[in-house]
């Protein structure tokens, strides 16, 4: 009889406790945001604009109609308070978890953005795997409504934009937190740009033909205010500096010669030496990488051995000129340390370290630099010289 | 009830494996910056000290747990005595283990359950374990659970090591000094140090010999896996970021993305931590209900299990904020008394007076 009552419990409190998940929430309950922008008006409110894909929509767009997401923006002091916000005009619940892409306006940035950094970090449903980007010469709002072709849902194409052209993947928060929290480097962000798909500089700006583009670097200073841009050309230098240039084509005329030559450039290392003497810090970097050629505009025909060296010559002397150019630009317009060296100095003379890191920047600007780069040409391609030319315009 | 050798060593790492990599690298890189590794070994080789100092201690009586041994060693009063700090030790950390680990399923799981909900499911599953299977049961558990959980904690290792940057471990030594790393230990020392739950346990094995080894061998693995992985936290995270992140390695199960689709695993990571947290509460409502049980003369100790969990669920619901469960708790009571007195003290203050004790008695007869 006792064992019966018991188990008679046991069924009546498994009832109440296997009524099934407490936290369910239904798919078609969320509003799944995969791209989300960031501005601020002239009050210094926040504009939070966000991509929330319109799930039924998504792979139809074939047959001609809806976009597969809705753009949706809301104003508030703080991140939380723009969500907050933004749920008033959603019927579904705002889910941030899959944010992929978040982009931040050039006025906000501006204005520095240590406001709206810190709900990324301590939310656990937020993934600090995240692709921040700045939006040059406008607001977040517009890039989230440019309508791209390609992806279902525009911002992804940002995110892939970014890992396809030699970016380190989707690492471009924590690298940024990183520079932010430490001594010795300054955090940047990659820079998306919108343009007219038609014509490289049209100013006629229809809707139907604008689009974007992956752009340079943003660069931060320490209170993470935006102080500068790098080109799209000057950041792969930086990605070369600090070791994260993956597959990279570099092209390059031929010193004293007509022509050309592209090469799909690999296996990039760098190495940075600080040498400290008197009180003065000197650089000196060395830049090497492997690469393939893909292109050759020359007469020259690469079977030869010299003319192979003629090229590795070609290349490294306009690479090395261009990276004096780059890091002497960051040194003295920009006069914050977004390339490392802060940090090889620590590694290198900790204790010089320490009473320099207060005025780093200062040090940094002053700082002699020598660069040296190496690029070994491993292969040729199937051809020596250009099939195209005749047997006399060759030059061996 | 009997347990093997092996399930000793199951038992050790998968109670020590949980907490240590929630709870002890963030205040470690904190104080010791990017030589924390170094505090981790030298803390993983006190921890070897003291389990083996336990170990030694209870091989005097092999036959006896803590609570019996102790009233041999020091006579039936003061022996009653020098285990009470042992009692406030487990009952409270029972509590504060049960808070903070539903805490961390509330809050990586199931965000608007209630945490009462959430402790009382845990608690209801270690009661069963422990009324149904004794010992025996938790040995066995942890011979299935001790491989997964060990097994998570090295792929997780493994599917980090695209992120790795290795100088981001530079420069060694000179930023933080012996000081710092020394004192980077004291939290893991003290994590490790849990391994004097052995003194209870040891009595049940078949070997008690070889039970010590393994239950060395367990805090080794343990502190072996612990230090790679802090090391890579280290890398991956730099020092900066690893320092305010309240569970990095969390963060770098979070992190692990690997060809665009292998991404996500924290929620694999957080089910078979919780493997982990079960087998700790299990060896603790065990250890603290038998030793009551033994200390008051109380025939069946099963009938304790329902006073220590009463116990527990009020001792889990009294901290006002996750903060003082697991800050406050670790720098004004475990820091301070646990490690020096119940981890180190009296477990070589008793080794001590047994072996003088023993010899007297061997000389005597």
């Amino acid at each position: 009889m006792i064992k019966r009552l018991k188990i008679c419990l046991i069924i009546i409190v498994c009832m109440f406790l296997t009524t099934g998940c407490w936290d369910e929430r239904e798919i078609n309950d969320r509003a799944i945001i995969l791209g989300w922008g960031f501005d601020q008006n002239e009050d210094g409110d926040y504009i939070g604009s966000a991509q929330i894909v319109v799930p039924g929509e998504v792979g139809e767009r074939s047959s001609g109609q809806g976009k597969g997401y809705i753009v949706e923006t809301a104003t508030g002091k703080s991140l939380l308070d723009v969500t907050q916000n933004l749920q008033r005009k959603l019927s579904r619940n705002v889910f941030l978890s899959h944010q992929k892409v978040i982009v931040i306006g050039e006025r906000l940035a501006r204005n520095g953005i240590s406001n709206i950094l810190d709900v990324y970090s301590r939310q656990p449903e937020l993934p600090i795997r995240t692709n921040f980007f700045v939006l040059k010469n406008g607001d977040a709002l517009d890039f989230l409504e440019v309508p791209y072709k390609m992806e279902d849902m525009p911002s992804t194409a940002a995110m892939k934009m970014f890992q396809s052209t030699a970016g380190p993947e989707s690492t471009t928060f924590k690298d940024f937190l990183e520079g932010a929290s430490s001594e010795g480097i300054s955090p940047t962000l990659p820079i998306l740009e919108i343009i007219s798909s038609k014509k490289e500089g049209n100013q006629e700006k229809e809707k139907d033909s604008e689009t974007f583009r992956l752009g340079g670097r943003a660069i931060f200073n320490q209170n993470l205010e935006l102080v500068g841009f790098l080109s799209y050309r000057e950041a792969v230098d930086r990605l070369w500096i600090i070791n994260k240039l993956n597959t990279h084509n570099l092209t390059t005329n031929l010193l004293g010669e007509e022509g050309n030559v592209g090469i799909m450039g690999m296996n990039f290392k760098s190495k940075i030496q600080p040498i400290i003497q008197n009180n003065q810090v000197e650089f000196h970097i060395t830049l090497s990488g492997t690469g393939v050629v893909r292109e050759n505009n020359t007469a020259l025909d690469l079977k030869q051995t010299k003319n192979l060296q003629r090229i590795e010559r070609s290349f490294n002397k306009n690479l090395q000129d261009h990276m004096i150019n780059t890091i002497t630009k960051v040194q003295k317009e920009y006069k914050t340390d977004i390339l490392g060296f802060g940090q090889s100095v620590h590694k290198k003379y900790p204790r010089k370290w320490k009473i320099w890191k207060k005025d780093w920047s200062k040090k940094f600007s002053d700082a002699d630099i020598t660069v040296k780069v190496d690029v070994h040409i491993e292969r040729t391609g199937v051809t020596g010289a250009p099939l195209h030319l005749k047997e006399s315009e060759i030059q061996k | 009830m009997k347990i093997s050798k092996y399930q000793i060593f199951w038992m050790i790492a998968s109670l020590e494996i949980g907490m240590v990599l929630l709870l002890t690298q963030s205040p470690a890189i904190e104080e010791a910056k990017q030589d924390a590794w170094i505090s981790f070994i030298f803390a993983g080789l006190a921890g070897i000290g003291i389990t083996f100092a336990a170990g030694k201690l209870s091989l005097l009586y092999p036959n006896q747990t803590f609570i019996q041994y102790s009233q041999s060693i020091l006579g039936k009063w003061l022996g009653r005595i020098i285990v009470i700090p042992y009692f406030i030790h487990w009952l409270s950390v029972i509590g504060v283990i049960f808070r903070q680990s539903s805490e961390i399923i509330q809050m990586t799981l199931f965000t608007r359950t209630p945490l009462f909900i959430l402790i009382v499911l845990l608690l209801l599953l270690v009661i069963y374990v422990n009324y149904i299977g004794g010992i025996e049961g938790i040995g066995r558990c942890s011979e299935i659970m001790g491989p997964l959980i060990l097994l998570m904690v090295i792929i997780t290792l493994f599917l980090n090591f695209n992120n790795i940057e290795w100088d981001k471990i530079l420069p060694v030594y000179t930023d933080s000094g012996l000081k710092s790393i020394l004192q980077g230990g004291l939290t893991p020392v003290s994590f490790y140090g849990e391994s004097v739950l052995m003194m209870m346990l040891l009595s049940f094995t078949e070997e008690p010999k070889k039970g010590v080894t393994w239950a060395v061998w367990g805090v080794g693995v343990v502190t072996i896996l612990v230090t790679i992985s802090t090391l890579e936290i280290l890398m991956v995270f730099g020092v900066n970021l690893s320092s305010r992140l309240w569970y990095p390695y969390f963060e770098m199960a979070r992190y692990i993305s690997l060809m665009q689709f292998l991404q996500n695993l924290e929620i694999v990571v957080t089910v078979i931590w919780i493997f982990s947290i079960f087998i700790k509460l299990s060896i603790y409502l065990f250890v603290s209900s038998y030793g009551i049980a033994q200390w008051l003369n109380i025939k069946d100790w099963r009938k304790v299990i329902w006073f220590v969990a009463i116990a527990s669920i009020v001792l889990s619901l009294i901290y006002p904020n996750n903060n003082v469960a697991s800050v406050s708790y670790l720098e004004k009571y475990w820091l301070p008394f646990v490690l020096p007195i119940n981890m180190i003290g009296i477990p070589l203050l008793l080794w001590g007076i047994g072996v003088i004790r023993k010899n007297s008695q061997q000389t005597d007869a």
